[in-house]
């Protein structure tokens, strides 16, 4: 076939009714008059009808049946089911009433009527609980069966329940007072022994003594747990807030109004505790601003002074122990301490004290996962020793908040026992850092008995983790619900409803009063609370809302869907035209 | 085959042969050219394969290598020497040049049983389009690096010059050899249905849903075949997941010239699989209607196809180009009605010669960054998709013209 230009300039098309060279000209921009000239194309074939149909429809039917299909397969965001609304009432307190049942013991082997005495006091105590009825804790009194004294102390291992046991004695020289033991649960109340005339009085006087004595021992610990409690129970929608303030309108006179001082003294306690955590490392460190001492007995030291009080408190929490000495460890250098001639000692300012760890060259990063809590013995430099502290105490050593604590020991310039630091001469300093350990860990200073604060303490830990793991679900909660581009795989679902058995768990050990357990319980909750709030997958999916995802699938499928598009709009356009046709000509 | 079919055959054998002699060091340096090489075609990472197969350990273990197992056994039977293979690869691309040959001489480019193109005469010899298969560039190149796509390439034109001569058993054997080495060949499996059935020779033809249904249960049979004999080879079925899973996922980003591999580098996270079955789909979507439209011409549907997956699968390599030039050249009669021929051939080299440099500025000389390579393989890709679209346009025409043969050399308009 040639296709040379003269030829094919004598081909036209039958239907034309202008000369051929002039066709060819001005088929482009014939316009306005020429438009009657303007040629119809010729029909389409059928055939070729039918196959732009099928080239259609083959295209679409793709789109639509395996297109469609895979796009919600592999974009749907999966959310697991979660309990939204057990979650909202876990965070609002109304699932648990938080409660501390405490059973104290009477021992009154020289009282003719124990039981009445028990009723009295127990009267009056749930008197003082009935002006708050959201305290939470819950003093019983019950007479201890007599028996004798090792059985005694047996069962009260046994039974987690016994808060503490009074033993009334009668004393006729002092009057009433209380001697609270140091180790053990056991506190001894003496009262003046009953003369036989006044039975009555005595009585009511004995039961009174007894009542305020309680009062005073958890006292501490009842408004510490308050405070902790505080920020779940006064939140508007719950239902002990509610049935407080309606239930406080005839009592508001009567109820004392709060101490601001015990207040601001729980919030100054508590921002010096440490998070709570299952396990803890303890790094005990040895810095000397020379040489000497260059060794020290702190293994023996520990295991013999501080080892009993961390297996006391491995209920709470485990501990694992590192040690170090570091040699020629010089004061941060903005530290200077001046002489006071008066002791004849170095003071430094109070105000240096913050800044006494020089942390740019101690070695104290922790290598540990667990929290770390460091406690320094620094001997200082022969010239500026005696190196004192502005402070009441003398034991030389004070508590960097939620961080450790710090003792400076001074070795005077004797030579002897300047090279090794023995066992005795480690015990004040680690009788020091036990008490430290326990104020960070967040013991109560008060009552003087260990066993009472350590109990008070897992108390305080299990509303904390309780408190910690509920809000923690009401987060999680409130972040589903305000974004539901974010996917929740089932790790968190499960997660989640791990914690709240292990939280409805919790709340049931508190009710029975076995706190040890609902310690362990509530530190479960936590975790598996934290778990799913942290969820890695689900965080990557936040910053994704849906106006993003027009920017992810437009680009790419505005302009492939294009031709598809218009080939659907073209086909209808004919469709109409030709039955517009077909009913001009019928 | 006449003279000047064994001339140009031998003179592309010869200068292979010189090419692998004179430049011992050439094999490796064009076998690490990512224009050349992927990651499931790579020598390097079949040698790599062997090496395992030969060990008694999983050829698949470490995720380097991605190819099916026959080659394994294919390779662990010829003795291991540098000669044997660069033979056999000189071989797969005679072999190719024959099937090119056998294909242009059945006149089925320009002749069909529903179309004979005016331009009839105008088609090049057999001789010139096996020329023009044995010395374009990007085959020479493909055939010195030794990618196992060559194999591929061979075994397509094997069943394309079987189909065309319409040898229905080794047309859809060969070509889905070729479907289970390197997968996307099995969307030529349609065109080439047609292709076969318009060739048949015998007087009286099946209807084409019977042969259809027949094809069909072969071709699964075959496969079959082809999977149990792989997995006798290696003993598992990982090869599946470690293969096909591979040019279906994405797993390796390493670039090449595709589109693929820059946009998943780039995706989020979350929408990764929706683009992954997206692109995929993409490459399906072609296949019904080019298949409808060009049913008069299904060896250009078959052509235009192999185009589009040399263009748009997650991991061409020019020697897929190479493949498609060679065969468009089939259709030699047609390129006086391609409008763009010029723009075209000027936008590919201006792709060769900048790619190579900017991917050396960009990994090497550190000077540039992805985005230079990135550039290069879109203007690559375009340049390819242009030619495609004309040639189909140049096709249409020619066929067109066969309806109204009064509109030769007059414009057309899409209306």
């Amino acid at each position: 076939m040639d296709k040379d230009g003269s030829q094919s300039k004598l081909l036209q098309d039958d239907d034309s009714i202008l000369p051929a060279g002039f066709v060819d000209k001005g088929a482009d921009d014939s316009t306005g008059d020429l438009a009657a000239t303007f040629k119809q194309p010729p029909p389409e074939r059928p055939e070729t009808v039918r196959t732009r149909l099928w080239v259609l429809l083959s295209a679409w039917m793709i789109a639509i049946f395996l297109g469609l299909p895979l796009w919600h397969a592999t974009t749907t965001i999966y959310r697991a089911p979660l309990p939204m609304q057990e979650m909202q009432n876990w965070s609002e307190g109304k699932l648990c009433k938080t409660e501390f049942p405490l059973l104290v013991e009477v021992e009154a082997p020289s009282l003719p009527d124990a039981e009445n005495l028990l009723k009295t006091v127990q009267h009056a105590l749930d008197d003082a609980n009935d002006f708050a009825a959201h305290k939470p804790h819950h003093l019983r009194l019950r007479l201890a069966a007599k028996k004798a004294e090792s059985e005694e102390d047996s069962k009260s291992d046994r039974d987690e329940n016994v808060a503490c046991l009074l033993r009334l004695i009668p004393d006729s020289q002092n009057g009433y007072n209380h001697i609270v033991q140091s180790s053990s649960r056991i506190v001894d109340i003496h009262y003046p022994p009953p003369s036989s005339s006044s039975q009555s009085s005595v009585s009511a006087g004995l039961s009174k003594f007894v009542a305020e004595t309680l009062e005073v021992l958890f006292r501490q610990e009842q408004e510490l747990i308050e405070h902790l409690l505080l920020p779940q129970t006064s939140n508007p929608g719950s239902l002990n807030a509610i049935s407080s303030q309606s239930a406080d309108e005839g009592r508001d006179k009567k109820t004392p109004p709060k101490p601001r001082a015990a207040t601001a003294d729980i919030t100054r306690r508590m921002s010096r505790v440490v998070k709570y955590s299952s396990s803890y490392h303890i790094t005990f460190s040895l810095f000397t601003a020379t040489s000497l001492p260059a060794s020290w007995d702190i293994e023996s030291a520990i295991s013999q002074y501080l080892t009993p009080l961390l297996s006391a408190l491995s209920p709470i929490s485990n501990f694992t122990i590192s040690t170090q000495v570091q040699y020629y460890a010089s004061m941060s250098s903005g530290i200077t301490p001046s002489y006071d001639g008066q002791s004849q000692s170095w003071t430094l300012k109070k105000e240096d004290l913050s800044s006494f760890i020089n942390s740019a060259e101690w070695p104290l990063a922790s290598i540990s996962n667990d929290p770390n809590l460091n406690f320094i013995l620094y001997i200082p430099h022969p010239s500026v020793s005696p190196l004192t502290i502005p402070s009441a105490s003398h034991s030389n050593s004070f508590l960097l908040p939620q961080w450790g604590g710090v003792t400076i020991l001074n070795l005077g310039h004797s030579a002897s026992g300047l090279e090794h630091l023995s066992n005795p001469t480690l015990k004040p300093v680690l009788e020091t850092f036990a008490t430290h350990l326990l104020a960070l860990l967040g013991a109560p200073p008060h009552p003087a008995s260990l066993p009472i604060r350590l109990d008070s303490l897992i108390r305080q830990r299990s509303a904390e983790v309780l408190v910690s793991a509920s809000s923690t679900l009401g987060s999680l909660q409130r972040l589903v619900n305000a974004l539901p581009s974010i996917s929740i795989p089932t790790t968190v679902s499960d997660s989640v409803q791990d914690s709240i058995r292990h939280l409805s768990l919790a709340c049931e050990e508190l009710r029975k009063g076995s706190f040890v357990k609902a310690l362990e319980m509530g530190r479960v909750a936590q975790e598996e609370a934290e778990k799913a709030f942290f969820e890695r997958t689900m965080v990557a999916q936040v910053y994704f809302p849906d106006e993003h995802k027009l920017a992810v699938y437009l680009p790419l499928l505005g302009p492939v869907s294009v031709p598809l598009v218009l080939g659907v709009f073209r086909e209808v356009k004919r469709v109409i035209a030709e039955k517009k046709r077909l009913r001009s000509s019928a | 085959m006449d003279r000047k079919c064994l001339l140009a055959i031998g003179a592309g054998a010869l200068i292979r042969l010189v090419l692998f002699t004179a430049f011992p060091s050439l094999p490796t340096i064009l076998a690490q050219r990512v224009e050349i090489s992927t990651p499931v075609t790579s020598y390097k990472r079949l040698q790599e394969g062997i090496y395992l197969y030969t060990h008694g350990v999983s050829p698949y273990d470490g995720g380097v290598f991605h190819q099916a197992p026959l080659l394994l056994s294919l390779f662990s039977i010829l003795p291991p020497s540098t000669i044997v293979t660069n033979l056999l690869y000189i071989l797969a691309d005679i072999f190719s040049a024959i099937s090119l040959i056998r294909i242009a001489s059945s006149g089925v480019p320009t002749v069909t049983p529903h179309h004979v193109s005016p331009r009839k005469a105008n088609s090049w010899p057999p001789w010139a389009i096996a020329a023009a298969f044995l010395f374009n560039p990007f085959t020479i190149a493909t055939c010195i690096a030794r990618p196992t796509i060559v194999f591929t390439n061979t075994i397509i034109l094997h069943s394309i010059a079987a189909a065309v001569n319409g040898r229905r058993g080794p047309a859809f054997v060969s070509m889905a050899m070729a479907s289970y080495l390197s997968l996307y060949p099995a969307l030529l499996l349609p065109p080439l249905l047609f292709l076969t059935y318009d060739s048949l020779k015998t007087t009286s033809k099946p209807s084409i849903q019977a042969f259809s249904a027949i094809t069909t249960i072969m071709l699964s049979i075959v496969l079959m075949i082809y999977f149990k004999l792989s997995h006798m080879i290696t003993g598992s079925w990982e090869f599946v997941a470690s293969t096909y899973g591979v040019h279906l996922l994405l797993p390796d980003l390493t670039p090449n010239v595709g589109l693929w591999w820059y946009f998943f580098i780039e995706m989020f996270d979350s929408f990764r699989a929706f683009f992954l079955c997206l692109f995929q789909l993409h490459l399906l979507i072609y296949v019904p209607p080019v298949c409808l439209r060009l049913r008069k011409q299904p060896l250009f549907a078959l052509i235009t196809l192999i185009g589009i997956s040399s263009i748009f699968k997650s991991y061409p390599a020019i020697g897929d180009t190479g493949l498609y030039l060679s065969l468009l050249m089939l259709y030699n009669h047609t390129f006086s009605l391609m409008r763009y021929t010029f723009f075209l051939a000027a936008a590919i080299l201006y792709a060769t010669f900048l790619g190579p440099a900017f991917y050396y500025l960009w990994v090497y000389a550190g000077s540039g960054n992805a985005n230079f390579f990135y550039a290069i393989t879109l203007v690559w890709s375009i340049s390819n998709a242009l030619i495609v679209a004309d040639a189909i346009y140049a096709a249409l025409r020619d066929e067109h013209e066969t309806e109204r043969p009064e509109l030769i050399g007059k414009d057309v308009v899409q209306i």
